[in-house]
C-alpha cells in the first residue's frame, strides 16, 4: 500500500515529521518499507502557456514556441509532438535545475534562440516514461512554481502490510490507525446523497447470497470519458501507484484508494441481461463477461458476471 | 661339402637380420635343429671316405659352433633391448612427493545450524526433526491457515499433489510434537524448507530453525529473554534488539525481531537498506487455535514459538553478501569455513 503523506494528512495530521510518522507506523505493525519523494529534486520550473508554436525554419521535428511564463513571453524551441498553441505545460526557465543536477542554460537550437525547456513528466521525475509535454489544466496559474501548484513536496510511504490488515488498504484505514496512535480525531467522510434523476434499473441476481448478501449499483448516464480527470486526482492516483485511465476508471480507483473498498463500473452500452454474482465454476480462471471486466480470480472466489453483447 | 661356406654366410646374414626371438628360434631350428641344414651335412659325413671324414667333420663343427654363438649373442642382444624398452615405458619417478590427504570442512550452513543447536541444547531445548514432504494439514491447516486464508499467499508453496506439499516452514514439526507429546515442551526443529522463489536473497530450498516452548507459565517476557540471549551469544556482541509487531496466523501476538545492523552498528548502510535494523526472525505466543488443533488446553498452557532463517544468520555472521554462494559448491568459498 502506497500512502501519500499529504493525502493522509488531509485525514489526520499528527505533529510528527515523516521519519517519526514512519517509525510510529512500523512499530504499530504497519511496516514502512520505504519513504520516497513523489518527484525528483528540481527547482525553477513554472506553469507556462504556449502562446504560439511555429515550425522551426531549419528542422522538421522542432517547433519555435512563444511561451507566456507569467513575467513576459519567452521563446522556447521544443521537439515534443504535443507542443501547440494554448497548451499549459511546465517550463524550466534559464537557471532551473532538473533532476540529475541538469542545469538549464540559454541555448541556440539549430540557430534559433531558446530560453529554457518545456518539460515532460519524465524530465521532472514524475513518471518513468512519457511521450510528450506534461499537459496541465487550462486554468492553471501561469507563472506559479510547479512544485507549489502540484504540491510536489510530498512523499510516498510504502507500507508492507500483513494479510490481517486489509483494513489499511485505503487512506481512511491508515488514517484511523494514525488517529488512534496519536489520540487525534480523524476526518469523517460526509456522504451527500445524490438526487435520483435516472429511473432506469438493471437486474442484479445474487446466486450465492451466503457469500455475497448485497450488491449495490446505479446507472449513470452522460459521462464524457474524453475529458481527463482533474490533475489533483491524477496526482493522488499516481502517488498511490495507479495510472490515470479515464474519468470513470479514475473515480472508482480513487474511491478504492481512499476507502479500501473495490468498485467496478461497467459500460452500460456493452451489457445485456443483468449482473449475476456467483462463485466460479470449475476450470474458470479468467472471466471476461464485459469488455471492462477482466480479472484473474481464484476458483472459489466470488465472480461478478454479466453477459456481453458481442 | 662345397656348399658349406655359402650356407654359413647365408645363415650369418639371417641371424644378424632377425629382430625378434621367434624368428631367431626358427633360424636355429632351420640350421641346427634335428632336420636342420648343418645337421644334415653332419649326417652326410658317413658317405665320405675315412681320410676326408675328420677334416670335413671339423670344418662343419666350426661352422656349427660359430652359428650357435651368433644365435646366442643375437638372442641376448634382443632380450636386452626388450628389457630396456620395457624399462623406458614403465619409468617411475619414486622421488616425486606423495598425493597426501586433504581435510574436508563443515559447510557454513551446517556450522551455523550446529551453533544454534548448541545454544538451545545448553538451555534445555531438545532437537527434533520431521518430514520434508508434509501434508497440507500439518503445514497449513493445524497452524491456523485454512484453505483460502490470505496468509497462504505469504508462502510460495511447491505442491506434490493436492494434499501434499514440500514443507514451507519447519512449523509442522511443532504440530507433530504437540500431537505426540504432553507439555511441558521445549524443542527446536532445524531443517530444510522449500519455497518457489529464486533471486538474490531467496533460494528454492533453504534452512530454518524453529523453536517452541509450552509450559503453564510461559510469557512474552520469557520469549524476549530467550531471543535476546540467543542473539547475543550467536553474534558474540551486545547488539540492540527490538520486537516489532507483526502477524502470523499461528501466533498471537506476533512480532518480528529486528537486530541492530551488524555491519554499520545502526547508522544505516547498504546491508540494512539504510534503516539501521536487520530483520532476523519471526516469533510470537502460540495461538490458542493451534493448541486446540493438537488437543492442548489453551486455558491451562501457554507457549511461544520462534523461527529463523539459517542462511540469513550465516550471512550476517560471516559477512556473506550473496545467498547463492552457499549452494554453488565453489571450493574457494567453502574452504574459508
Amino acid at each position: 500500500m502506497n500512502v501519500s503523506e499529504q493525502w493522509l494528512r488531509e485525514w489526520v495530521s499528527p505533529e510528527l515529521n515523516s521519519q517519526e510518522l514512519a517509525h510510529q507506523l512500523t512499530m504499530a505493525g504497519l511496516e514502512v518499507e520505504a519513504i520516497e519523494p513523489v518527484a525528483g529534486a528540481f527547482s525553477g520550473v513554472v506553469v507556462a502557456r504556449i502562446v504560439s508554436a511555429e515550425p522551426h525554419p531549419d528542422a522538421d521535428k522542432l517547433r519555435v514556441c512563444q511561451v507566456d511564463a507569467g513575467e513576459g513571453t519567452v521563446q522556447i524551441v521544443c521537439g515534443a509532438p504535443n507542443a501547440r498553441a494554448g497548451l499549459v505545460a511546465p517550463l524550466a526557465r534559464v537557471g532551473a535545475v532538473l533532476p540529475g543536477d541538469f542545469k538549464i542554460k540559454q541555448a541556440k537550437l539549430r540557430g534559433v534562440e531558446s530560453q529554457g525547456m518545456l518539460c515532460a513528466e519524465q524530465e521532472l521525475g514524475l513518471s518513468d516514461a512519457s511521450d510528450g509535454l506534461m499537459e496541465l489544466a487550462e486554468d492553471a496559474p501561469v507563472g506559479a512554481d510547479i512544485r507549489d501548484y502540484l504540491q510536489l513536496d510530498d512523499q510516498v510511504i510504502e507500507l508492507d502490510l500483513t494479510p490481517n490488515r486489509a483494513d489499511c488498504l485505503g487512506i481512511a484505514g491508515v488514517a484511523r490507525e494514525v488517529g488512534l496512535l496519536n489520540n487525534l480525531p480523524v476526518r469523517q467522510v460526509v456522504h451527500e446523497k445524490a438526487k435520483v434523476v435516472i429511473d432506469d434499473t438493471f437486474a442484479v441476481t445474487l446466486q450465492d447470497p451466503q457469500r455475497c448478501p448485497r450488491y449495490v449499483g446505479r446507472i449513470i448516464k452522460g459521462v464524457d470519458v474524453s475529458r481527463p480527470s482533474p490533475l489533483w486526482l491524477q496526482e493522488k492516483l499516481r502517488r498511490s501507484g495507479i495510472r490515470s485511465i479515464d474519468a470513470i476508471v479514475d473515480i472508482t480507483n480513487y474511491s478504492l484508494m481512499e476507502s479500501g473498498q473495490p468498485m467496478h463500473a461497467f459500460d452500460y452500452d456493452k451489457l445485456q441481461g443483468g449482473i449475476v454474482v456467483r462463485t466460479a465454476q470449475a476450470g474458470e480462471s479468467q472471466c471476461r463477461p464485459a469488455a471492462l471486466w477482466c480479472e484473474r480470480r481464484r476458483r472459489a472466489s466470488l465472480w461478478n458476471c454479466s453477459t456481453d453483447k458481442r | 661339402m662345397e656348399n658349406l661356406e655359402p650356407l654359413a654366410n647365408q645363415a650369418k646374414a639371417a641371424i644378424a637380420a632377425a629382430d625378434d626371438g621367434a624368428t631367431l628360434e626358427q633360424l636355429r631350428v632351420d640350421y641346427l635343429g634335428k632336420k636342420g641344414q648343418i645337421t644334415a651335412l653332419l649326417k652326410g659325413l658317413g658317405k665320405l671316405s675315412a681320410e676326408q671324414r675328420p677334416q670335413a667333420g671339423a670344418q662343419i663343427n666350426v661352422v656349427k659352433q660359430e652359428l650357435q654363438a651368433l644365435i646366442g649373442e643375437r638372442k641376448n642382444a634382443l632380450e636386452a633391448s626388450a628389457v630396456e624398452a620395457q624399462l623406458a615405458a614403465e619409468t617411475l619417478d619414486v622421488t616425486l612427493p606423495g598425493r597426501g590427504q586433504t581435510t574436508g570442512g563443515i559447510h557454513p550452513v551446517t556450522r551455523t545450524m550446529e551453533r544454534m543447536e548448541d545454544f538451545f541444547s545448553s538451555i534445555g531445548f531438545e532437537v527434533v526433526e520431521g518430514p520434508e514432504i508434509e501434508d497440507d494439514y500439518h503445514n497449513f491447516e493445524a497452524l491456523n491457515i485454512p484453505a483460502h486464508h490470505p496468509a497462504r499467499a505469504m508462502h510460495d508453496t511447491f505442491y506434490v499433489d493436492e494434499h501434499t506439499v514440500l514443507r514451507t516452514h519447519t512449523s509442522p514439526v511443532q504440530v507433530r510434537v504437540m500431537e505426540s507429546q504432553e507439555p511441558p515442551l521445549k524443542i527446536i526443529c532445524p531443517g530444510r524448507v522449500y519455497r518457489c522463489d529464486s533471486d538474490l536473497t531467496h533460494t528454492p530450498m533453504f534452512h530454518q530453525v524453529e523453536g517452541l516452548l509450552i509450559d503453564e507459565h510461559s510469557s512474552f517476557a520469557d520469549l524476549k529473554g530467550v531471543i535476546e540471549d540467543f542473539l547475543r551469544v550467536f553474534f558474540e556482541r551486545d547488539l540492540e534488539v527490538r520486537f516489532r509487531p507483526s502477524y502470523f496466523p499461528f501466533t498471537e501476538p506476533s512480532a518480528e525481531v529486528d537486530m541492530q545492523c551488524v555491519n554499520c552498528g545502526g547508522d544505516g548502510c547498504r546491508v540494512c537498506s539504510q534503516t539501521g535494523w536487520l530483520e532476523v526472525m519471526g516469533c510470537g505466543m502460540v495461538h490458542p487455535k493451534v493448541f486446540e488443533f493438537s488437543n492442548i488446553d489453551p486455558d491451562k498452557y501457554s507457549g511461544f514459538a520462534f523461527g529463523m532463517g539459517v542462511e540469513r544468520l550465516a550471512m550476517l555472521r560471516y559477512g556473506v553478501n550473496d545467498l547463492r554462494l552457499f549452494f554453488d559448491n565453489d571450493l574457494r568459498f567453502l574452504e574459508q569455513f
